[in-house]
């Protein structure tokens, strides 16, 4: 596993059982906060790819 | 990059600091929490974790890559163009790969969850090189 996979998971893994334990929740929901990190992600690269898109168009 | 990381390593380390105790019995002060074992635990959830965060991660690179190539005035077009073409296929297979992650909690049983999630897999990893393909220049 790459160390960016490995902190990422584990900052993942910390936020749900942080919320586990303001709901007082037993079970740490781990899906839902990688689903939300894997969302971020992709915003993050939707909007790389606008940006690249801007930058050729500009540069043509 | 290695501060980044030692400064996250540290913040992980004294959040572990203030963890609450687990316990059966009522305590004074901090959260009290009861629940079992043999329901809390879902093998599909351990084995799609790592999986979801490969994709995140590869998003997430994806981006840098271009970002960076784009911002740079020393990028010809035609590698922008490249990168950008190569940042879309990403961005696809991994929406391909997030759909079949998704999915997996509906499987039928365990030889359609197994397949399934060697198709993410696959999908993950053909991402994965698209990415390194970009960071690399290619």
């Amino acid at each position: 596993m790459h160390v960016e996979q490995a902190l990422t998971l584990a900052i993942a893994l910390l936020q749900a059982v942080e919320r586990a334990l303001a709901d007082g929740d037993s079970a740490v929901a781990l899906t839902s906060a990688l689903q939300a990190t894997d969302d971020a992600a992709r915003e993050e690269l939707a909007s790389a790819i606008a940006d690249a898109e801007l930058r050729l168009a500009d540069g043509k | 990059m290695k501060a980044l990381y030692a400064f996250i390593l540290i913040l992980l380390l004294a959040a572990s600091a203030f963890a609450a105790p687990l316990s059966g019995t009522a305590t004074g002060g901090g959260p009290i929490i009861v629940g079992t074992l043999a329901d809390a635990n879902n093998p599909a959830e351990m084995a799609m974790a790592p999986e979801y965060t490969r994709l995140a991660v590869v998003r997430q690179r994806t981006a840098r890559s271009l970002n960076r190539l784009a911002a740079s005035s020393e990028t010809d077009p035609d590698r922008l163009e490249a990168a950008l073409f190569s940042a879309s296929a990403v961005q696809r297979a991994a929406d391909e790969a997030r759909a079949k992650l998704d999915g997996l909690a509906g499987a039928r049983d365990e030889a359609a969850f197994r397949f399934a999630l060697d198709e993410a897999r696959d999908l993950i990893r053909r991402a994965e090189t698209l990415c390194d393909h970009i960071a690399k220049g290619n």
